[in-house]
Protein backbone atom coordinates (compact mmCIF):
# COMPACT_ATOMS: atom_id res chain seq x y z
CA UNK A 1 0.00 0.00 0.00
CA UNK A 2 2.79 2.41 0.94
CA UNK A 3 4.54 1.78 -2.34
CA UNK A 4 1.37 2.79 -4.16
CA UNK A 5 1.04 5.90 -2.05
CA UNK A 6 4.65 6.87 -2.65
CA UNK A 7 4.28 6.28 -6.33
CA UNK A 8 7.20 7.66 -8.26
CA UNK A 9 8.05 10.24 -5.67
CA UNK A 10 10.31 8.02 -3.60
CA UNK A 11 12.12 5.10 -5.09
CA UNK A 12 13.83 2.70 -2.73
CA UNK A 13 17.41 1.65 -3.12
CA UNK A 14 18.20 -1.50 -5.02
CA UNK A 15 18.41 -3.52 -1.83
CA UNK A 16 15.28 -4.37 0.08
CA UNK A 17 16.95 -4.18 3.45
CA UNK A 18 15.97 -5.14 6.96
CA UNK A 19 15.28 -1.46 7.48
CA UNK A 20 12.32 -1.34 5.23
CA UNK A 21 10.46 1.84 4.80
CA UNK A 22 8.70 2.72 7.97
CA UNK A 23 5.13 3.45 7.28
CA UNK A 24 4.31 7.01 7.43
CA UNK A 25 2.94 8.08 4.19
CA UNK A 26 1.09 11.19 5.26
CA UNK A 27 -1.23 12.89 2.89
CA UNK A 28 -1.35 16.53 3.88
CA UNK A 29 -4.83 18.10 3.73
CA UNK A 30 -5.14 20.08 0.55
CA UNK A 31 -1.61 19.19 -0.39
CA UNK A 32 -0.28 17.20 -3.27
CA UNK A 33 2.85 16.16 -1.42
CA UNK A 34 3.34 12.77 0.13
CA UNK A 35 5.95 12.50 2.87
CA UNK A 36 7.53 9.13 3.56
CA UNK A 37 10.02 8.26 6.25
CA UNK A 38 12.76 5.73 5.62
CA UNK A 39 14.40 4.26 8.69
CA UNK A 40 18.06 3.34 8.30
CA UNK A 41 19.03 0.52 10.64
CA UNK A 42 22.46 -0.36 12.00
CA UNK A 43 25.06 -1.02 9.35
CA UNK A 44 22.66 -0.16 6.58
CA UNK A 45 22.49 2.40 3.82
CA UNK A 46 19.39 3.82 2.12
CA UNK A 47 19.03 6.02 -0.95
CA UNK A 48 15.87 7.92 -1.78
CA UNK A 49 14.99 10.07 -4.76
CA UNK A 50 12.29 12.70 -4.78
CA UNK A 51 10.78 13.55 -1.42
CA UNK A 52 10.61 12.20 2.10
CA UNK A 53 12.76 11.92 5.20
CA UNK A 54 15.67 9.64 5.96
CA UNK A 55 16.02 8.77 9.65
CA UNK A 56 18.63 7.12 11.89
CA UNK A 57 17.25 6.47 15.36
CA UNK A 58 19.13 5.25 18.43
CA UNK A 59 22.55 6.60 17.53
CA UNK A 60 24.73 5.80 20.51
CA UNK A 61 28.35 5.21 19.51
CA UNK A 62 27.23 4.71 15.90
CA UNK A 63 27.45 7.51 13.36
CA UNK A 64 24.65 8.59 11.05
CA UNK A 65 25.91 10.20 7.82
CA UNK A 66 23.54 11.86 5.41
CA UNK A 67 24.09 13.38 1.99
CA UNK A 68 21.87 15.31 -0.39
CA UNK A 69 22.12 16.40 -4.00
CA UNK A 70 19.38 19.03 -4.20
CA UNK A 71 19.73 19.30 -7.98
CA UNK A 72 19.15 15.62 -8.70
CA UNK A 73 16.80 15.28 -5.68
CA UNK A 74 18.77 12.33 -4.36
CA UNK A 75 19.39 11.80 -0.67
CA UNK A 76 21.13 9.02 1.23
CA UNK A 77 21.85 8.04 4.79
CA UNK A 78 24.28 5.50 6.28
CA UNK A 79 24.29 4.09 9.84
CA UNK A 80 27.92 3.23 10.61
CA UNK A 81 28.49 0.80 13.49
CA UNK A 82 32.24 0.51 13.85
CA UNK A 83 35.45 2.13 12.59
CA UNK A 84 36.73 -0.99 10.79
CA UNK A 85 40.16 -1.44 9.32
CA UNK A 86 41.48 -1.05 5.81
CA UNK A 87 39.71 -3.75 3.83
CA UNK A 88 36.95 -4.37 6.40
CA UNK A 89 33.90 -5.28 4.38
CA UNK A 90 30.48 -6.79 4.97
CA UNK A 91 28.38 -7.54 1.92
CA UNK A 92 25.11 -7.68 3.85
CA UNK A 93 25.65 -4.42 5.72
CA UNK A 94 27.17 -1.84 3.36
CA UNK A 95 27.69 0.75 6.11
CA UNK A 96 28.80 -1.53 8.94
CA UNK A 97 32.31 -0.07 8.95
CA UNK A 98 33.35 3.53 8.42
CA UNK A 99 36.01 2.26 6.03
CA UNK A 100 33.33 0.97 3.64
CA UNK A 101 30.26 3.06 4.58
CA UNK A 102 31.37 6.53 3.50
CA UNK A 103 32.53 5.39 0.09
CA UNK A 104 29.38 3.26 -0.30
CA UNK A 105 27.23 6.31 0.49
CA UNK A 106 28.89 8.34 -2.25
CA UNK A 107 28.73 5.47 -4.76
CA UNK A 108 25.03 4.89 -4.04
CA UNK A 109 24.26 8.58 -4.53
CA UNK A 110 26.12 8.66 -7.84
CA UNK A 111 24.46 5.46 -9.00
CA UNK A 112 21.09 7.18 -8.53
CA UNK A 113 22.02 10.27 -10.50
CA UNK A 114 23.72 12.39 -7.87
CA UNK A 115 26.74 14.49 -8.77
CA UNK A 116 29.58 14.74 -6.30
CA UNK A 117 30.00 18.49 -6.86
CA UNK A 118 26.37 19.11 -5.87
CA UNK A 119 26.31 16.97 -2.75
CA UNK A 120 26.32 18.25 0.82
CA UNK A 121 27.03 15.94 3.75
CA UNK A 122 26.39 16.03 7.51
CA UNK A 123 26.83 13.58 10.37
CA UNK A 124 25.91 12.90 14.00
CA UNK A 125 26.53 10.34 16.75
CA UNK A 126 29.73 8.96 18.26
CA UNK A 127 28.57 9.20 21.89
CA UNK A 128 30.22 7.14 24.58
CA UNK A 129 30.03 6.14 28.21
CA UNK A 130 32.17 7.69 30.93
CA UNK A 131 35.39 6.01 31.95
CA UNK A 132 36.43 4.94 28.48
CA UNK A 133 39.73 6.77 28.93
CA UNK A 134 40.74 4.39 31.69
CA UNK A 135 40.41 1.43 29.34
CA UNK A 136 41.76 2.09 25.84
CA UNK A 137 39.71 0.46 23.12
CA UNK A 138 36.35 1.14 24.77
CA UNK A 139 36.02 4.50 23.03
CA UNK A 140 33.96 3.15 20.13
CA UNK A 141 32.20 6.51 19.76
CA UNK A 142 35.28 8.66 19.25
CA UNK A 143 37.03 6.00 17.14
CA UNK A 144 33.92 5.90 14.93
CA UNK A 145 33.87 9.69 14.60
CA UNK A 146 37.58 9.80 13.75
CA UNK A 147 37.27 7.03 11.19
CA UNK A 148 34.29 8.63 9.44
CA UNK A 149 35.96 12.05 9.37
CA UNK A 150 39.13 10.46 7.96
CA UNK A 151 37.13 8.79 5.17
CA UNK A 152 35.37 12.08 4.36
CA UNK A 153 38.76 13.83 4.28
CA UNK A 154 40.08 11.22 1.84
CA UNK A 155 37.18 12.14 -0.45
CA UNK A 156 37.77 15.87 0.23
CA UNK A 157 34.18 16.04 1.41
CA UNK A 158 33.75 18.66 4.10
CA UNK A 159 30.66 18.23 6.30
CA UNK A 160 28.23 21.14 6.44
CA UNK A 161 27.36 20.09 9.99
CA UNK A 162 28.55 17.59 12.58
CA UNK A 163 27.18 16.79 16.04
CA UNK A 164 29.57 14.28 17.54
CA UNK A 165 30.60 12.93 20.94
CA UNK A 166 29.04 13.50 24.35
CA UNK A 167 26.92 10.87 26.05
CA UNK A 168 23.44 11.44 24.64
CA UNK A 169 21.58 9.15 22.29
CA UNK A 170 20.58 10.92 19.08
CA UNK A 171 18.14 10.69 16.20
CA UNK A 172 19.29 12.12 12.85
CA UNK A 173 16.73 13.25 10.28
CA UNK A 174 17.32 14.49 6.71
CA UNK A 175 14.43 16.10 4.87
CA UNK A 176 14.84 15.76 1.12
CA UNK A 177 12.40 18.58 0.49
CA UNK A 178 14.03 21.24 2.63
CA UNK A 179 17.56 19.86 2.89
CA UNK A 180 17.30 20.37 6.65
CA UNK A 181 19.31 18.06 8.87
CA UNK A 182 17.81 17.84 12.34
CA UNK A 183 19.03 16.25 15.56
CA UNK A 184 16.68 14.96 18.25
CA UNK A 185 17.69 13.98 21.78
CA UNK A 186 15.48 12.82 24.65
CA UNK A 187 16.52 15.68 26.90
CA UNK A 188 17.06 18.59 24.52
CA UNK A 189 14.37 17.86 21.95
CA UNK A 190 14.68 18.76 18.28
CA UNK A 191 17.15 21.22 16.74
CA UNK A 192 18.41 22.17 13.30
CA UNK A 193 21.99 21.06 12.65
CA UNK A 194 22.38 22.51 9.16
CA UNK A 195 20.73 22.76 5.77
CA UNK A 196 22.28 20.82 2.90
CA UNK A 197 22.29 22.92 -0.23
CA UNK A 198 25.06 21.20 -2.14
CA UNK A 199 28.81 21.31 -1.83
CA UNK B 1 19.37 26.92 41.08
CA UNK B 2 16.00 26.31 39.58
CA UNK B 3 16.99 22.83 38.51
CA UNK B 4 18.37 21.89 41.91
CA UNK B 5 15.35 23.39 43.71
CA UNK B 6 13.08 21.10 41.73
CA UNK B 7 15.19 18.12 42.66
CA UNK B 8 15.04 18.89 46.39
CA UNK B 9 11.36 17.90 46.39
CA UNK B 10 12.29 14.32 45.67
CA UNK B 11 14.90 14.14 48.40
CA UNK B 12 12.30 13.40 51.09
CA UNK B 13 11.34 10.08 49.53
CA UNK B 14 12.99 7.02 51.00
CA UNK B 15 13.78 3.92 49.00
CA UNK B 16 10.99 2.12 50.84
CA UNK B 17 8.59 4.97 49.92
CA UNK B 18 9.42 4.53 46.27
CA UNK B 19 8.46 0.86 46.36
CA UNK B 20 5.51 1.28 48.77
CA UNK B 21 3.90 4.35 47.25
CA UNK B 22 4.27 3.52 43.59
CA UNK B 23 1.02 2.08 42.41
CA UNK B 24 0.83 -0.43 39.61
CA UNK B 25 4.25 -1.94 40.26
CA UNK B 26 4.94 -5.10 38.31
CA UNK B 27 5.43 -8.49 39.90
CA UNK B 28 7.00 -11.76 38.82
CA UNK B 29 4.49 -14.63 38.57
CA UNK B 30 5.23 -17.54 40.91
CA UNK B 31 5.03 -19.94 37.95
CA UNK B 32 7.94 -18.16 36.29
CA UNK B 33 10.01 -18.24 39.48
CA UNK B 34 9.29 -21.97 39.79
CA UNK B 35 10.23 -22.63 36.15
CA UNK B 36 13.48 -20.67 36.62
CA UNK B 37 14.27 -22.62 39.79
CA UNK B 38 13.62 -25.98 38.15
CA UNK B 39 15.51 -25.19 34.96
CA UNK B 40 18.51 -23.91 36.95
CA UNK B 41 18.52 -26.85 39.34
CA UNK B 42 20.82 -29.80 38.64
CA UNK B 43 17.86 -32.07 39.36
CA UNK B 44 15.47 -30.17 37.09
CA UNK B 45 14.01 -32.04 34.13
CA UNK B 46 11.77 -31.32 31.16
CA UNK B 47 8.97 -33.06 33.04
CA UNK B 48 9.33 -30.95 36.20
CA UNK B 49 9.62 -27.72 34.19
CA UNK B 50 6.57 -28.73 32.14
CA UNK B 51 4.61 -29.50 35.31
CA UNK B 52 5.22 -26.01 36.73
CA UNK B 53 4.60 -24.36 33.41
CA UNK B 54 1.24 -26.10 33.00
CA UNK B 55 -0.01 -24.09 36.02
CA UNK B 56 -0.10 -20.97 33.87
CA UNK B 57 -2.29 -21.28 30.81
CA UNK B 58 -1.23 -18.03 29.16
CA UNK B 59 2.46 -18.91 29.47
CA UNK B 60 1.82 -22.46 28.29
CA UNK B 61 0.08 -21.10 25.20
CA UNK B 62 3.06 -18.87 24.38
CA UNK B 63 5.50 -21.75 24.76
CA UNK B 64 3.35 -23.89 22.45
CA UNK B 65 3.16 -21.03 19.96
CA UNK B 66 6.95 -20.73 19.89
CA UNK B 67 7.41 -24.49 19.52
CA UNK B 68 5.03 -24.43 16.56
CA UNK B 69 6.42 -21.24 15.02
CA UNK B 70 8.15 -21.11 11.67
CA UNK B 71 11.38 -20.40 13.54
CA UNK B 72 11.65 -24.05 14.53
CA UNK B 73 10.13 -25.36 11.31
CA UNK B 74 8.87 -28.64 12.79
CA UNK B 75 7.07 -31.03 10.46
CA UNK B 76 4.32 -31.82 12.96
CA UNK B 77 2.31 -29.80 15.47
CA UNK B 78 3.38 -29.87 19.13
CA UNK B 79 0.19 -30.30 21.15
CA UNK B 80 1.18 -30.33 24.82
CA UNK B 81 3.49 -28.47 27.18
CA UNK B 82 5.81 -31.33 28.23
CA UNK B 83 6.49 -32.10 24.57
CA UNK B 84 7.12 -28.40 23.86
CA UNK B 85 9.69 -28.34 26.66
CA UNK B 86 11.45 -31.33 25.11
CA UNK B 87 11.38 -29.75 21.65
CA UNK B 88 12.56 -26.30 22.72
CA UNK B 89 14.81 -27.37 25.57
CA UNK B 90 14.55 -26.31 29.19
CA UNK B 91 16.77 -23.29 28.78
CA UNK B 92 14.78 -21.84 25.92
CA UNK B 93 11.49 -22.39 27.77
CA UNK B 94 12.91 -20.82 30.91
CA UNK B 95 14.02 -17.69 29.04
CA UNK B 96 10.80 -17.45 27.07
CA UNK B 97 8.82 -17.52 30.34
CA UNK B 98 10.88 -14.66 31.79
CA UNK B 99 10.53 -12.68 28.57
CA UNK B 100 6.78 -13.29 28.26
CA UNK B 101 6.08 -12.32 31.85
CA UNK B 102 8.07 -9.09 31.71
CA UNK B 103 7.17 -7.90 28.21
CA UNK B 104 3.72 -6.41 29.05
CA UNK B 105 4.99 -3.95 31.66
CA UNK B 106 8.45 -3.41 30.22
CA UNK B 107 7.03 -2.24 26.92
CA UNK B 108 5.18 0.67 28.55
CA UNK B 109 6.71 4.13 28.29
CA UNK B 110 8.65 5.51 31.28
CA UNK B 111 8.42 9.27 31.00
CA UNK B 112 10.67 9.89 34.02
CA UNK B 113 13.55 8.52 31.95
CA UNK B 114 12.22 9.79 28.60
CA UNK B 115 11.76 6.21 27.43
CA UNK B 116 9.01 5.90 24.85
CA UNK B 117 6.81 2.85 24.28
CA UNK B 118 8.96 -0.31 23.76
CA UNK B 119 12.22 1.48 24.59
CA UNK B 120 12.64 0.08 28.12
CA UNK B 121 11.88 -3.32 26.65
CA UNK B 122 14.35 -2.93 23.79
CA UNK B 123 17.09 -1.85 26.17
CA UNK B 124 16.42 -4.61 28.72
CA UNK B 125 16.25 -7.30 26.06
CA UNK B 126 19.47 -6.03 24.49
CA UNK B 127 21.25 -6.09 27.86
CA UNK B 128 19.95 -9.64 28.41
CA UNK B 129 21.46 -10.72 25.09
CA UNK B 130 24.72 -8.84 25.78
CA UNK B 131 25.06 -10.27 29.29
CA UNK B 132 24.40 -13.75 27.91
CA UNK B 133 27.11 -13.27 25.29
CA UNK B 134 29.59 -12.09 27.95
CA UNK B 135 28.71 -15.15 30.07
CA UNK B 136 29.21 -17.48 27.08
CA UNK B 137 32.59 -15.99 26.29
CA UNK B 138 33.81 -15.90 29.89
CA UNK B 139 32.41 -19.27 31.03
CA UNK B 140 32.31 -17.85 34.56
CA UNK B 141 28.58 -17.89 35.08
CA UNK B 142 25.46 -19.53 33.63
CA UNK B 143 24.33 -17.84 30.44
CA UNK B 144 20.68 -18.20 31.46
CA UNK B 145 21.28 -16.46 34.78
CA UNK B 146 23.06 -13.70 32.84
CA UNK B 147 20.11 -13.42 30.42
CA UNK B 148 17.65 -13.03 33.30
CA UNK B 149 19.87 -10.57 35.19
CA UNK B 150 20.25 -8.50 32.03
CA UNK B 151 16.53 -8.51 31.36
CA UNK B 152 15.71 -7.38 34.91
CA UNK B 153 18.67 -5.06 35.56
CA UNK B 154 16.67 -1.82 35.19
CA UNK B 155 13.42 -2.80 36.95
CA UNK B 156 14.13 -0.04 39.46
CA UNK B 157 13.44 2.48 36.69
CA UNK B 158 9.86 1.25 36.53
CA UNK B 159 9.38 2.25 40.18
CA UNK B 160 11.46 5.43 39.97
CA UNK B 161 10.07 6.84 36.73
CA UNK B 162 6.95 8.47 38.09
CA UNK B 163 8.96 10.29 40.78
CA UNK B 164 11.44 11.63 38.25
CA UNK B 165 8.87 13.07 35.85
CA UNK B 166 9.77 16.67 34.90
CA UNK B 167 13.11 16.30 36.69
CA UNK B 168 15.11 14.58 33.98
CA UNK B 169 16.42 17.74 32.35
CA UNK B 170 17.53 19.15 35.70
CA UNK B 171 19.27 15.90 36.58
CA UNK B 172 20.96 15.77 33.22
CA UNK B 173 22.15 19.35 33.63
CA UNK B 174 23.56 18.47 37.05
CA UNK B 175 25.28 15.38 35.64
CA UNK B 176 26.82 17.35 32.77
CA UNK B 177 27.90 20.22 34.98
CA UNK B 178 29.49 17.96 37.58
CA UNK B 179 30.82 15.46 35.04
CA UNK B 180 29.08 12.72 37.01
CA UNK B 181 27.27 9.63 35.85
CA UNK B 182 23.47 9.56 35.96
CA UNK B 183 23.34 6.94 38.72
CA UNK B 184 25.70 9.09 40.82
CA UNK B 185 23.29 12.01 40.41
CA UNK B 186 20.38 9.77 41.44
CA UNK B 187 22.31 8.83 44.58
CA UNK B 188 23.27 12.44 45.26
CA UNK B 189 19.71 13.71 44.89
CA UNK B 190 17.70 10.80 46.29
CA UNK B 191 20.22 8.90 48.40
CA UNK B 192 19.86 5.78 46.22
CA UNK B 193 19.82 4.92 42.53
CA UNK B 194 17.55 2.91 40.23
CA UNK B 195 19.82 -0.13 40.63
CA UNK B 196 19.31 -0.19 44.39
CA UNK B 197 15.56 0.33 44.02
CA UNK B 198 15.52 -2.54 41.50
CA UNK B 199 17.26 -4.87 43.94
CA UNK B 200 14.78 -3.87 46.65
CA UNK B 201 11.89 -4.64 44.32
CA UNK B 202 13.49 -7.93 43.30
CA UNK B 203 13.80 -8.91 46.94
CA UNK B 204 10.05 -8.51 47.29
CA UNK B 205 9.65 -10.85 44.33
CA UNK B 206 11.90 -13.41 46.06
CA UNK B 207 14.48 -13.36 43.29
CA UNK B 208 17.64 -15.35 44.06
CA UNK B 209 20.43 -13.46 45.81
CA UNK B 210 23.01 -13.54 42.99
CA UNK B 211 20.39 -11.96 40.75
CA UNK B 212 19.71 -9.25 43.33
CA UNK B 213 23.43 -8.51 43.59
CA UNK B 214 23.71 -8.23 39.81
CA UNK B 215 20.76 -5.81 39.67
CA UNK B 216 22.08 -3.77 42.59
CA UNK B 217 25.64 -3.41 41.28
CA UNK B 218 25.14 -3.39 37.53
CA UNK B 219 26.54 0.15 37.26
CA UNK B 220 29.33 -0.35 39.79
CA UNK B 221 30.30 -4.03 39.84
CA UNK B 222 33.65 -3.13 41.45
CA UNK B 223 31.70 -2.16 44.58
CA UNK B 224 29.82 -5.46 44.95
CA UNK B 225 30.45 -6.90 48.43
CA UNK B 226 31.78 -10.06 46.89
CA UNK B 227 32.91 -10.90 43.40
CA UNK B 228 29.86 -11.09 41.12
CA UNK B 229 30.52 -12.40 37.61
CA UNK B 230 26.79 -11.93 37.00
CA UNK B 231 27.03 -8.20 37.75
CA UNK B 232 30.14 -8.06 35.52
CA UNK B 233 28.25 -9.68 32.64
CA UNK B 234 25.31 -7.28 33.01
CA UNK B 235 27.74 -4.34 33.15
CA UNK B 236 29.33 -5.44 29.86
CA UNK B 237 25.89 -6.16 28.34
CA UNK B 238 24.70 -2.70 29.36
CA UNK B 239 27.80 -1.15 27.78
CA UNK B 240 27.15 -2.98 24.51
CA UNK B 241 23.44 -2.07 24.50
CA UNK B 242 24.12 1.60 25.21
CA UNK B 243 26.94 1.82 22.68
CA UNK B 244 24.85 0.23 19.93
CA UNK B 245 21.95 2.53 20.83
CA UNK B 246 19.34 -0.01 21.95
CA UNK B 247 16.56 1.76 23.89
CA UNK B 248 18.40 4.90 24.92
CA UNK B 249 16.41 7.24 27.16
CA UNK B 250 17.23 10.63 28.61
CA UNK B 251 20.04 9.15 30.68
CA UNK B 252 21.61 8.02 27.40
CA UNK B 253 25.15 6.76 27.83
CA UNK B 254 25.74 8.80 31.02
CA UNK B 255 27.21 5.90 32.97
CA UNK B 256 30.68 4.82 34.02
CA UNK B 257 32.26 1.80 32.45
CA UNK B 258 34.45 -0.14 34.87
CA UNK B 259 37.07 -1.75 32.66
CA UNK B 260 38.07 -4.23 35.38
CA UNK B 261 34.94 -6.20 34.51
CA UNK B 262 36.51 -7.17 31.18
CA UNK B 263 39.63 -8.42 32.97
CA UNK B 264 37.64 -10.35 35.55
CA UNK B 265 35.61 -12.01 32.81
CA UNK B 266 38.74 -12.74 30.80
CA UNK B 267 37.45 -10.71 27.85
CA UNK B 268 39.91 -8.85 25.66
CA UNK B 269 39.34 -5.14 25.24
CA UNK B 270 41.05 -5.29 21.85
CA UNK B 271 38.31 -7.66 20.77
CA UNK B 272 35.54 -5.28 21.77
CA UNK B 273 34.56 -4.40 18.21
CA UNK B 274 34.20 -8.09 17.37
CA UNK B 275 32.13 -8.52 20.54
CA UNK B 276 29.88 -5.65 19.38
CA UNK B 277 29.38 -7.34 15.99
CA UNK B 278 28.53 -10.66 17.66
CA UNK B 279 26.22 -8.83 20.03
CA UNK B 280 24.20 -7.15 17.28
CA UNK B 281 23.88 -10.43 15.37
CA UNK B 282 22.78 -12.24 18.54
CA UNK B 283 20.27 -9.50 19.39
CA UNK B 284 18.64 -9.71 15.98
CA UNK B 285 18.44 -13.51 16.16
CA UNK B 286 16.92 -13.53 19.65
CA UNK B 287 14.52 -10.72 18.92
CA UNK B 288 13.15 -12.60 15.94
CA UNK B 289 12.67 -15.70 18.04
CA UNK B 290 11.35 -14.27 21.31
CA UNK B 291 9.55 -11.04 20.70
CA UNK B 292 7.12 -12.36 18.12
CA UNK B 293 6.13 -15.20 20.42
CA UNK B 294 6.24 -13.46 23.77
CA UNK B 295 4.29 -10.34 22.90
Amino acid sequence: MWNELRGDLSIRGERQTRAGTLALANRGIGSMSIASQTLVTMGDLEVVTGFGDLVCTGLGSCIGICALDPVAHVGAMAHVMLPGEEGSHDLTRPAKYATQGVRALLDAMEARGGTRANMGVALAGGAQVFGFNATPGLDIGSRNAEAVMAQLALLRWKPAGADLGGNMGRTLVLSLESGQVRIRTAVHGDRLLCTLRGN
Amino acid sequence: MHAEGKLDMTATLTLEDIVQKTSDLPSMPTTVLAVMREADSPTGSSQSVGRHLAQDQALSARVLRLANSAYYGLQRQVMDVPEAVVVLGMRCVRNLCVVASTYPWMSRPLSGYALGPQEMWTHSFAVAVGAQLAAERSQKVSRDAAFTAGLLHDIGKVAMSIWLENKLQAMHTLASRAGMSFDSIERKVLGYDHAEVGAHLGEKWNLPKPLLTAIHYHHQPNNAPESSPLADCVHVGDFLAMSMGYGLGGDGLSYDFQGETMERLGLIVDGLDDLAVAFVASYERHEQMFTQNAA
